[in-house]
């Protein structure tokens, strides 16, 4: 068998090991509905963000990539028909035939091409930085080709979860694709229901309803009450909850201290990350932050001008971080303080620059560490991350120190889960079950 | 006509009976033949010699000239002026004279399965050579082959790349069924993938059915949004989307019946009325055959678990009213079943359990 041959004998083991009940028995039984809270705004659902701690936690319920990667980091086809030929001069993919999205609508390679050309405006600009642009195969509507790229190149980079499919005209206010889900927005809530058209199989529960927090508290406070079946960062607000496991999923992101205009000298690659690795971790810990460093070294004194740590609204754990960094990065003459803004007002104080320090999320999309690499290098600088060395990745905390920003920790959904629900720990959520009454 | 020999792999209950029944069956065929040349035929002699063999009866005929005084003063036996030669299998007349072994484990013989997730298993004579293969069924591959020393010895094997495209929107948790016919093919479905498939001994494919999935015994299923459309038809694409208020996750048959496994209930589905009395929940993975040639289905299913230690085989009986539990085996993590189409020795057909990266062979 070779890798050119569409859903690979990896692809089904893959599938297969994240499958836990796929090799007996029974069957993994189809209902139920998990509720959770989390601490992110719910306004939209864009797959090729790299900031937005909502798609970081549920993009993948709803989208899928056009391949992924196994265990030893090797594409294989998820949406495509199989891994990308090799041309002449370039490759060509073509996608499964049948596909369609959750609100029904056919995909085709123009849909491919579409989704390119919108993520290379947003997250994936430094993943897409020297693949060429695609064009739709005038032969075949499901097949696109890359006029110069290297077939390994295309399929890894299209394995990026920022590279998700979705149709032309695609909006993320309200977002369909091809994943186990088909999901609703509303305001500060979204509901996932089964998408029986899911590329690679619909969910196993009916729905998952996500609401979003503006207060830590909560977290625990809604699992604790029966609202919630989900605890973040511990087991319940006053008592623990009975029938309930601990659990820890995968890193989903970074908060990350990045330096504006205002923040001068203090703002060159490398400086942050000295302070953030002077901070105790018991600072940060119980704030849900974890890879947190073992002994913290150097000082932790801001010598910059006193200024402000900006962060999102309607974010509690970072307000929460950067509260933190805050109290225990000031020092007399050099005072930092918090200030809160809207999306809107982030977005436009990263386009220039014009603040002090910024507490904010990047994205993991993916646990390989080339991908995670590229992302904080695209939220460092996304025309530097264009030209990435090719060199071996570094660890996240290591690359803080050659990037004008420092990885303040690792952010994941751990605490404790109502036991009913199996194989949340590997958050992909379309595999996850309830297990019904014995 | 004499019978000169009968051997059996079992104790035969009346030996003399079925000399007699074999020998009035040749006599009745050859009788208008020796009406019409009498005078010849009585120079003639009919030899048989039975043979019971697994679930078939074997007779052997040699027509040989009668011996005169000479011949017989001299030891000399005339040559065989014909030969002929019959296989039947058991059926309800011969087994009057034959009783059916006895439905119980005597061997489980455990070895290295070639890959982990096997879905589907199919066992018995796949092509004209006579022999009995075992089709494994994965997400990946088609295997056949045979067990030979311990070891799964594979004679062919097909990737599903090149069988089928990938269906639309697969299962998350794949169901899959495989049978090898009467007729030597394979039929074989995946919901991973989009066809429904016919192959012949060596993989090739004679057959396809779109967005249906064959069930063993005869007929196909068609696919329903988490499972599959309880409604056994032809294996022809029909174009009606009909909504069945029952959805299966999993079916077995045999020409004698399909039946289904219903999946929010996890009961067993289908016409034969015993299944509507069992009370039973049961697994995923069931197989359904005549492990005794006794006339009657027998069915090995899994356990209705989603723990791999508690999982076991149970084998039953459909005797037209009731499941006659038969035996239970423990194994764990049991992902296919097979039933195979020949007993090979004296004992019921062996039985083939997929368990994580094993295969067993049960006798």
């Amino acid at each position: 068998m070779t890798r050119a041959e569409s859903l690979s004998r990896r692809a089904l083991l893959v599938s297969l090991a994240t499958s836990a009940t796929s090799s007996a028995l029974g069957r993994t039984p189809y209902g139920g509905r998990l509720r959770l809270a989390v601490p992110w705004p719910i306004t939209s659902l864009e797959p090729a963000s790299l900031s937005d701690g909502f798609a970081a936690l549920f993009a993948s319920a709803a989208f899928e990539p056009l391949f992924a990667l196994d265990a030893a980091g090797n594409p294989y086809p998820t949406l495509a028909e199989a891994l990308p030929g090799k041309l002449e001069s370039g490759c060509r993919l073509a996608l499964r035939p049948g596909l369609k999205t959750a609100g029904g609508r056919a995909l085709s390679g123009a849909d491919v091409v579409a989704t390119l050309a919108r993520a290379r405006s947003r997250g994936a600009v430094g993943l897409l930085g020297e693949l060429d642009n695609p064009s739709v195969d005038a032969k075949a509507p499901l097949g696109v080709v890359f006029p110069r790229s290297s077939p390994d190149a295309v399929a890894r980079a299209l394995a990026s979860p920022l590279l998700a499919l979705v149709p032309r005209g695609f909006s993320p206010l309200a977002p369909d694709g091809c994943g186990a889900f088909k999901v609703e927005l509303g305001s500060g809530r979204a509901l996932f229901t089964r998408n029986p058209n899911g590329a690679r199989g619909a969910s196993f529960l009916d729905a998952i309803e996500v609401t979003a927090v503006t207060d830590l508290a909560e977290l625990l406070r809604g699992f604790e009450a029966g609202a919630s079946d989900v605890a973040w960062f511990g087991s319940g607000l006053y008592r623990a909850v009975k029938d309930a496991s601990p659990f820890e999923s995968p890193r989903y992101g970074f908060a990350v201290l990045m330096p504006g205009k205002a923040a001068g000298a203090w703002g060159a690659p490398g400086t942050l990350q000295a302070l953030l690795d002077a901070v105790p971790a018991e600072q940060l810990s119980h704030l849900g932050v974890r890879g947190l460093p073992a002994q913290p070294s150097g000082s932790r004194a801001w010598g910059g001008p006193p200024t402000t740590i900006a962060v999102p609204s309607n974010a509690p754990q970072l307000a929460a971080v950067a509260r933190a960094l805050a109290a225990s990065l000031s020092t007399p003459g050099h005072e930092l303080s918090v200030v809160e803004k809207t999306a809107s007002e982030i977005q436009a104080l990263q386009s220039s620059r014009q603040f002090g320090l910024l507490v904010a999320l990047v994205r993991a999309p993916a646990a390989h560490p080339r991908e995670v690499e590229m992302a904080l290098r695209t939220a460092a600088s996304p025309e530097a991350a264009k030209r990435a060395p090719k060199t071996a990745p570094l660890a996240p905390r290591e690359l803080g120190r050659h990037l004008p920003l420092g990885v303040v920790g690792e952010l994941s959904v751990w605490g404790t889960r109502r036991a009913p629900f199996v194989n949340l720990e590997a958050w992909q959520l379309g595999g996850v079950s309830l297990r019904p009454p014995p | 006509m004499t019978v000169v020999a009968l051997k059996s792999d079992r104790e035969l209950p009346a030996p003399d009976a079925l000399r007699e029944r074999v020998q009035s069956a040749v006599s009745a065929a050859l009788g208008a033949r020796r009406d019409a040349k009498s005078r010849d035929a009585r120079k003639l002699l009919v030899e048989l010699s039975i043979e019971k063999v697994g679930g078939v009866l074997r007779v052997t005929a040699e027509l040989r000239r009668r011996t005169g005084l000479w011949q017989r003063i001299r030891h000399a036996k005339p040559s065989s002026e014909r030969h002929a030669f019959v296989e039947a299998p058991l059926d309800a007349e011969l087994r009057a004279l034959i009783p059916p072994p006895p439905l119980v484990v005597s061997e489980v013989l455990k070895l290295p399965a070639p890959e982990r997730g096997i879905v589907a298993l199919a066992c018995g004579p796949l092509g004209h050579d006579g022999g009995q293969e075992l089709a494994l069924v994965s997400r990946g591959n088609v295997r056949v082959g045979r067990i030979v020393g311990g070891a799964f010895a594979e004679r062919k094997r097909a990737a599903w790349s090149g069988l089928s495209v990938v269906a639309p929107a697969p299962l998350r948790e794949p169901i899959a069924s495989a049978e090898i016919t009467a007729d030597g093919t394979l039929r074989l479905g995946l919901t991973d993938r989009r066809d429904g498939l016919v192959l012949s001994r060596d993989l090739g494919v004679l057959e396809r059915f779109e967005g249906l999935l064959p069930v063993p015994g005869g007929g196909c299923v068609a696919r329903s949004a988490l499972g599959l459309a309880a409604r056994f038809g032809r294996c022809a694409t029909s174009g009606s989307s009909r909504a069945e208020p029952v959805t299966l996750d999993a079916v077995a048959g045999s020409p004698l019946a399909p039946l289904g496994r219903e999946a929010g209930s996890a009961r067993l589905w289908g016409a034969r009325p015993e299944l509507s009395q069992a009370a039973s929940r049961v697994g995923a993975q069931l197989a359904l055959g005549d492990a005794d040639t006794d006339g009657n289905p027998d069915l090995a299913y899994s356990s209705d678990t989603l723990e791999p230690a508690k999982d076991r085989l149970t084998f039953v009986t459909l005797d037209g009213r009731k499941l006659t539990p038969r035996f239970e085996l423990p194994a764990r993590g049991i992902s296919a079943i097979a039933i195979c189409s020949v007993r090979e020795g004296p004992g019921m057909a062996p039985l083939v359990i997929a368990t994580g990266d094993e295969l067993w062979l049960v006798r």
